[in-house]
């Protein structure tokens, strides 16, 4: 079930070998209400160099779909396959994954303040990432390394920042180091889940201007975690939409934006406040996103859907062409009479 | 005091806030030593009836902090804040109450600010019970309320956390509407939402404010929503306002560098135009507002910087010929940098250069 850009194009094989495979990824979680079904067959091919959006709101599985992967779920039971060059990470055995984990598939978060120790200095922090995976640096090699590192995420003075605290920072400047600790054993695929969240809009101007650079000098594969439209429509390539655990559409971000397929994206693009026009709100997407915890019969979209039809509640759609997008959608992806 | 009240001629009427050369500075001890942070300096502004007044900025710029000053949540340093012409900052507690029935605040989180084991009913009555209402007012403005934020009679016996963040927010709207005041501030009320539920409160703001007249005070970060409901827009830097106008000028043809900064930063949701953008991305970091950069604040960042704007402060100095006034506190004002922002008419790409 791959869906990367080309196949949608054209409906062959992508000639390429994708970096990245997730191959029906499932997630559930254990409570004492019952089983939660967060991530229910995610599948998705990242090619090297690449920029790919995850994008949905709270609870859509989007973040938990990155986090399974990398085994840092606890209480959660994952199947599926997730493979780097063609081993696959889920199951994998802790000492494998943690040559792969922070090494060549990094992983940056919202909130920089709560990723890095506080009570080590910014320098040891970045030795500290090299040094577990690289035994055989030294000290001195690793120190130095970290002080080019800070330059290269563009801080000032890195030398005398190598000896901060992440609390003598700003925002900015902690995301900025993340950032480096994340590029730090020259990885090919960033997750980067909601980078700029936490940060102000200017600041993160400069945040995705950084990840833009890196990515072409390090040729990076990036995967973006983000809620906001704004930030995909200008750093990705391609797009998957998630709603209810699902990839509820996925295409390359211009068809994408252009011609939605998925109702849940139309209506997305249609309720969000745009800076370059005033319009009259409209409420596009009406009730609550759908919960892991109630999840409706069929497509799990249909309860809030304009589109909806007696025959979404019948069986959860499948991903089908809708123009160069995929929409998991029975009633947009027909093909005309 | 009802809508219909405050609603008058906006050019020779008292406009119905008020704010002159506000000034918040708080002490705090830095490594030991007595530090002064200037919050808020010299800030002067008015909302007439029925408009919303956009006080936008990043972190730090002082938006949240004179929006609780207007209500003396927290009390000023200096400066005068006067609601209909009366000054509210010599109020004392019993008249400060009664004033505070005109004006009301929302705040960014409803998770937070509403009480976790009152019911609805109870949180709405709280404020008519406050303000003296007898037991049947309570009862049936209650009711009405809930109506007004579109929320239904069997949600009255539920507490907070059995809502949706988007429901919660009606709740906190509502409370702050009980009294019927003239003029809200809002606190970055959707900040906290879904995208998808952020259009639902900001739809009801826009409804509310068109049925009962209401006036804002509407103190964002997110200059899209903003652009949506705001009249007037105050851009603020570093505790001071940088530029003020009517929203259209402020978008169309902003003026002052770090406005063109902010807006240019921004995304807009549509890769045809994102690829045709170019950013101002600002340099460096926001200043310390314990010591904040003499002369103009936004210089230590500014392109257009010179010599005299070290020295010499630049006043808020309305255009030539704008009406209603359109002011920059900029020595050097205008549009002859690169960026590439958004005609909002238009919607397509201008080059200003």
């Amino acid at each position: 079930m791959s869906w990367s850009a080309t196949d949608a194009a054209t409906g062959g094989p992508d000639p390429r070998t994708p970096i990245l495979a997730i191959d029906d990824l499932r997630v559930t979680f254990a409570s004492s209400s019952g089983p939660v079904p967060a991530v229910r067959g995610v599948s998705l091919d990242v090619y090297p160099g690449e920029a790919v959006a995850i994008v949905g709101e709270s609870g859509s599985g989007k973040s938990v779909t990155m986090l399974a992967l990398l085994g840092l779920l606890r209480n959660a039971t994952v199947t599926g396959a997730a493979r780097y060059r063609g081993t696959n990470l889920i199951g994998l055995d802790p000492a494998t994954l943690r040559t792969i984990r922070g090494a060549k598939v990094a992983m940056i978060f919202q909130d920089p303040m709560t990723s890095l120790n506080p009570v080590l200095t910014i320098g040891r922090q970045l030795s500290l990432v090299m040094r577990s995976h690289q035994p055989g640096l030294s000290k001195r090699d690793a120190a130095n390394r970290a002080v080019s590192l800070l330059d290269q995420v563009a801080i000032s003075q890195p030398k005398r920042r190598c000896d901060s605290y992440p609390h003598e920072l700003s925002g900015g400047m902690r995301q900025r180091v993340m950032i480096a600790m994340a590029i730090a054993n020259n990885p090919d695929v960033l997750i980067a889940d909601e980078p700029t969240t936490a940060l102000d809009v200017t600041v993160q101007a400069q945040i995705m201007e950084l990840l833009g650079e890196l990515r072409i000098e390090h040729n990076l594969a990036l995967i973006l975690i983000t809620h906001d439209l704004g930030v995909v429509a200008g750093a990705a390539d391609r797009v998957a939409v998630m709603y209810a655990g699902r990839v509820a559409e996925t295409g390359p971000v211009g068809p994408l934006f252009a011609d939605p397929g998925h109702p849940y994206t139309r209506g997305l693009l249609e309720c969000l406040p745009r800076l370059d026009e005033r319009h009259d709100i409209q409420v596009a997407i009406p009730g609550v996103p759908a919960t892991p915890q109630s999840l409706p019969p069929g497509c799990p979209f249909s309860p809030r859907c304009s589109f909806v039809e007696p025959r979404c509640s019948e069986a959860e759609p499948m991903l089908a062409a809708h123009g160069e997008t995929m929409a998991a959608c029975v009633v947009r992806t027909e093909v005309p009479a | 005091m009802s809508a219909a009240e405050a609603t008058a001629d906006p050019t020779t009427a008292v406009p119905l806030l008020q704010v002159r050369n506000l000034v918040k500075e708080f002490r705090v001890r830095e490594l030991g030593r007595a530090a002064v942070v200037h919050a808020v300096s010299d800030v002067s502004f008015e909302v007439q009836a029925g408009e919303t007044m956009a006080l936008v900025g990043e972190s730090g710029c002082g938006k949240s902090t004179t929006g609780r000053c207007i209500l003396r949540l927290i009390e000023p340093t200096s400066g005068e804040v006067e609601f209909r012409g009366v000054s509210v900052l010599s109020l004392g507690a019993r008249e400060l109450r009664k004033a505070r029935r005109n004006m009301q605040i929302v705040f960014q989180d409803p998770q937070a600010s509403l009480h976790p084991r009152l019911t609805v009913r109870q949180l709405l009555s709280e404020p008519l019970e406050v303000h003296g209402e007898p037991p049947g007012v309570v009862r049936s403005r209650v009711d009405e309320l809930l109506g007004l934020v579109q929320l239904r009679p069997e949600h009255l016996d539920r507490y907070p956390h059995e809502f949706s963040g988007g429901q919660r927010q009606r709740v906190g709207i509502a409370r702050a509407l009980a009294i019927s005041p003239a003029l809200l501030v809002l606190d970055e009320p959707v900040s906290a939402l879904d995208v998808s539920i952020q259009a639902e409160i900001m739809r009801l703001l826009i409804d509310l404010r068109e049925r009962l007249g209401l006036s804002y005070v509407f103190i964002a970060h997110d200059l899209a929503v903003v652009r949506q409901l705001a009249d007037r827009v105050s851009v603020m830097y570093l505790g001071k306002i940088v530029e003020t106008g009517p929203a259209d000028q402020i978008y169309r043809n902003p003026q002052h560098p770090y406005t063109r900064a902010l807006l240019s930063a921004i995304p807009i949701p549509d890769p045809v135009v994102e690829k045709q953008r170019k950013r101002i991305v600002l340099s460096g970091e926001l200043p310390s507002p314990i010591d904040p950069p003499s002369g103009c604040r936004f210089r230590t960042r500014c392109w257009r910087a010179e010599e005299r704007c070290a020295i010499e402060e630049p006043a808020l100095i309305p255009r030539d010929g704008s009406s209603p006034t359109h002011a920059i506190a900029c020595h050097f004002p205008g549009d002859d940098d690169q960026a590439v922002l958004i005609d909002p008419v238009s919607a397509e790409t201008v080059t200003h250069s």
